[in-house]
Formats: C-alpha cells, sequence, structure tokens
C-alpha cells in the first residue's frame, strides 16, 4: 500500500523532537547534533548536512517546550509534521547554496513524510505515556497494599 | 546552562556544522572542496602579505651587508653567465640538428612548455605533508601543472584558487612521478620520503643502477614532460625479493627555495585523466 514508507518514516527528526519536548534547549540541542551526524552517516552524503538542520530543529522544539504545553497529542503531531517540514525546507535551502544543480523534493512528498512521521512518532508518544501512567497506577496500588498490610 | 550561553553554543555548533559540509562538498569548479577553496582565497592574500612584510626587513638588512662580498659575487656571477650563454649557444645548436634529423625520419617531436614564475607566500616542510603556496600574478594555474626551479623538479600543483595554488612537493610521502635512470633508460617511480630523501621504486634486482646516477622524470606518468631533472643515486642496495631499494638525493634543495617556475602546455588533457582509462600520480 505504501511502497516508499520506510523512506517516507523521518525517525531522526522523531527522536529529535522526543527530546526536545523535555524542555531543555542544551538536551535538544545535543540530541539535534548526535541524531544529524548519525544520518548524515547512513546517507552517506555531506557530513554536516542533516546535522546542522538537526540540530535548529531540537533546540526550536526545545525552546517552544518551555513556553507552550506540548504534552496534548494533537499538539505532538503538529509539532511533529512541522520538524519534518523546518528540517527538509533547511537541507533544501543548504543544498540550493553548496550544490549547482540540486533539485528539490515535490511538494507531495514532503507532505505524505511530514503526515506519516508525525503519525507514527504520537503514535509511539501515546504509547509511551499510557505505558507510564499504567506503570505509576500500579506502582501507587502496591505502595496501597503494603500500607494496609502493617 | 542559561539560554543566552545555549544560544552561543547553538551558533558554535552550527559553524562546526557548516566547516564539517565545506570540507566535504565538492566547489563548483571542481578543483578542491569548497572549505580549501575558501581558505586559499583568505589565506593567499595573508600569506602574500606577511611574505612581502619579511621581505622588505630583508632588504633592509642586505643594505649593510659587506660590499666587497658583494662585487665579488657579481663577477662570479658574470662568469657563470657566460658559461651559461654559451652553452645555450651549443644547445640551441643541437635542437636545431635534432629538429632536422626528427623531420627526415617523420618523428612528430613535442614541442617545450612555456615556464611562469610564480612567489612562494606560503611553505610548510614540518608536517607529514609538505606542500608551496604561490601566487602567479595574472597567470592562473591549473591542477596537475608540473613546478620546477632551473635546477630540476618540485612538485605539481594540487589545489587552485583564482591566482593562488597549493603545491605537492615530491618530498611529500604521497607524491609519485614517474622517473628514469638517463644512464640505462630503466624506469620507476620516485616517491617522497621527506626534504632530502627520494626513494625509486619497482627497480628491478637484475636492472643496473650506480650510485652517482641522474634520475630524470620519464614522461609517463601524464603530469611530468620527459627529461626534467629529479635528483642523483645516492645509494643502491638489495630491497625486497623482486625490486632494488634506491635512495635519491633532490636535485632541488627544497628548504631554500625563493621563487618556482609553472610549467605550461605539457601533460595530458584533463578529460582524458578522469575517464580511469589511464593512471595519474
Amino acid at each position: 500500500m505504501f511502497p516508499d514508507f520506510p523512506r517516507a518514516l523521518n525517525l531522526f527528526v522523531v527522536l529529535v523532537v522526543f527530546g526536545g519536548l523535555r524542555g531543555n534547549s542544551l538536551e535538544g540541542l545535543v540530541l539535534g547534533t548526535v541524531a544529524g551526524l548519525a544520518h548524515d552517516v547512513l546517507v552517506g552524503g555531506p557530513y554536516g548536512l542533516y546535522a546542522f538542520a538537526d540540530t535548529i530543529v531540537g533546540y526550536l522544539v526545545a525552546r517552544l517546550a518551555q513556553r507552550l504545553i506540548l504534552d496534548r497529542t494533537g499538539m505532538v503531531f503538529v509539532v511533529l509534521a512541522g520538524a519534518v517540514v523546518i528540517e527538509q525546507a533547511i537541507l533544501v535551502v543548504l543544498m540550493s547554496l553548496l550544490v549547482a544543480d540540486s533539485i528539490p523534493p515535490p511538494l507531495t512528498w514532503l507532505g505524505l513524510q511530514a503526515i506519516l512521521s508525525a503519525a507514527v512518532g504520537t503514535g509511539f508518544y501515546a504509547f509511551a505515556g499510557s505505558l507510564r501512567s499504567r506503570t505509576e497506577r500500579r506502582r501507587r496500588d502496591r505502595g496501597g497494599r503494603l500500607r494496609l498490610g502493617r | 546552562m542559561d539560554e543566552q550561553r545555549t544560544g552561543w553554543l547553538l551558533l558554535l555548533v552550527l559553524a562546526a556544522h557548516l566547516a564539517l559540509l565545506a570540507s566535504g562538498v565538492p566547489s563548483a569548479s571542481g578543483e578542491g572542496t569548497l572549505l580549501e577553496q575558501a581558505g586559499l582565497r583568505v589565506i593567499g592574500p595573508l600569506a602574500r602579505g606577511t611574505a612581502s612584510v619579511a621581505e622588505l626587513f630583508g632588504t633592509s638588512s642586505e643594505r649593510y651587508a659587506e660590499r666587497e662580498a658583494l662585487l665579488s659575487e657579481n663577477q662570479q656571477l658574470n662568469a657563470q653567465l657566460e658559461e651559461l650563454r654559451l652553452e645555450v649557444l651549443r644547445l640551441y645548436n643541437l635542437e636545431v640538428e635534432n629538429e632536422r634529423l626528427s623531420l627526415a625520419m617523420g618523428h612528430l617531436r613535442t614541442s617545450p612548455g612555456q615556464l611562469t614564475i610564480a612567489d612562494i607566500v606560503y611553505m610548510d616542510l614540518t608536517s607529514w605533508l609538505s606542500t608551496l603556496v604561490l601566487y602567479t600574478g595574472t597567470v592562473n594555474p591549473r591542477l596537475n601543472q608540473p613546478v620546477l626551479t632551473v635546477d630540476g623538479l618540485v612538485g605539481r600543483v594540487v589545489d587552485v584558487a583564482g591566482p593562488y595554488a597549493r603545491v605537492q612537493l615530491i618530498s611529500d610521502p604521497t607524491s609519485s612521478v614517474g622517473a628514469m635512470i638517463v644512464r640505462t633508460q630503466q624506469q620507476g617511480v620516485v616517491s617522497g620520503r621527506g626534504l632530502s630523501a627520494l626513494e625509486l621504486d619497482y627497480i628491478p634486482l637484475q636492472a643496473s643502477v650506480e650510485e652517482g646516477d641522474t634520475v630524470v622524470t620519464a614522461g609517463i606518468d601524464g603530469v611530468y614532460p620527459q627529461g626534467l631533472p629529479i635528483g642523483r643515486v645516492m645509494e643502491v642496495k638489495p630491497g625486497d625479493d623482486l625490486f632494488q631499494y634506491v635512495r635519491v638525493a633532490p636535485q632541488v634543495d627544497l628548504t631554500r627555495l625563493t621563487h618556482v617556475y609553472l610549467l605550461e602546455g605539457v601533460g595530458l588533457p584533463r578529460e582524458l585523466l578522469d575517464s580511469g582509462s589511464l593512471a595519474s600520480p
């Protein structure tokens, strides 16, 4: 159904956004750099390209998380989609400045990547959130049973 | 860390990413990377300015040198000039005869290249890679252009930015020059082993090589024309199973260079070298 699904999914941006949502701009910056460099190594293209873009994305998301409440699922979806768009925009600008005959990707491809990455990332975020709340509830129940047992 | 410092750190990291990117992306002209081009364009004028200031001080101190020593040197140089003029005349007559004989045999001779003088604005002989940076003025150098002095071969141009060129010396460990022993016409490859020694590789055990033999360029590598002096054989001994170990002293004193010449009009076209059908040094 989606023959280009693996290519359309940008897991690196998802990872960077998750790190940035914690609200620490230094963490966002560092995670963006590390994820971007890893992406560059996998792609085998000019080193520094994805690192540059993902560093900016990580920092911006962290700064945004400091000003707004971003823990709702809908907000996470919007932030993820926006992060993918910003990353691709930075890459297009860099490639047009550095490489003479670079061709930007089509807008439909960009839209597909943004929606798919945001959907998968939001799914992970929601799943992780429910797992966390289940663990919290279990710990609270266990603590209550112990007190009654005394 | 407060936000202001994080902001500065962000700018620093982004600058580092851009430098990393520029070091990997080739320039639009295809000659070196963006970082190398930018570096050469920035460092070239600075190095030229520094060399000019140093030359100014050197010139001032020469005014206080002894007058007698200068006069004596002048006389010696005039005598040498006279000998060289006679040598040029003799070589001219030989060239004319060579031309005549070549025409008679129907042999097509290659024309000698033109020389362009270039100033050395920066020299790094201490690092592992021995390099020079040259300034050629109005004539733009080209990649793989041979660089030489009146004594012999110095190296080749490996990076170009406008009138500035970076030269790989023959003493550079990564340099390779197609070479030939004049006495026996035995061909090999000269590699750099430091400023005062070169190594002539791929000389078979049964080949005749003696200390004092002259080594010149063989003209087989598509970069250097035939006949440019490289050096003299210093040491010969058996190497591994197949080849001899031959050490060569460079003809040119690479530590005393002040200006060099770029050789025009020789070498294979770039397209032929890039096609992969020929090996280039």
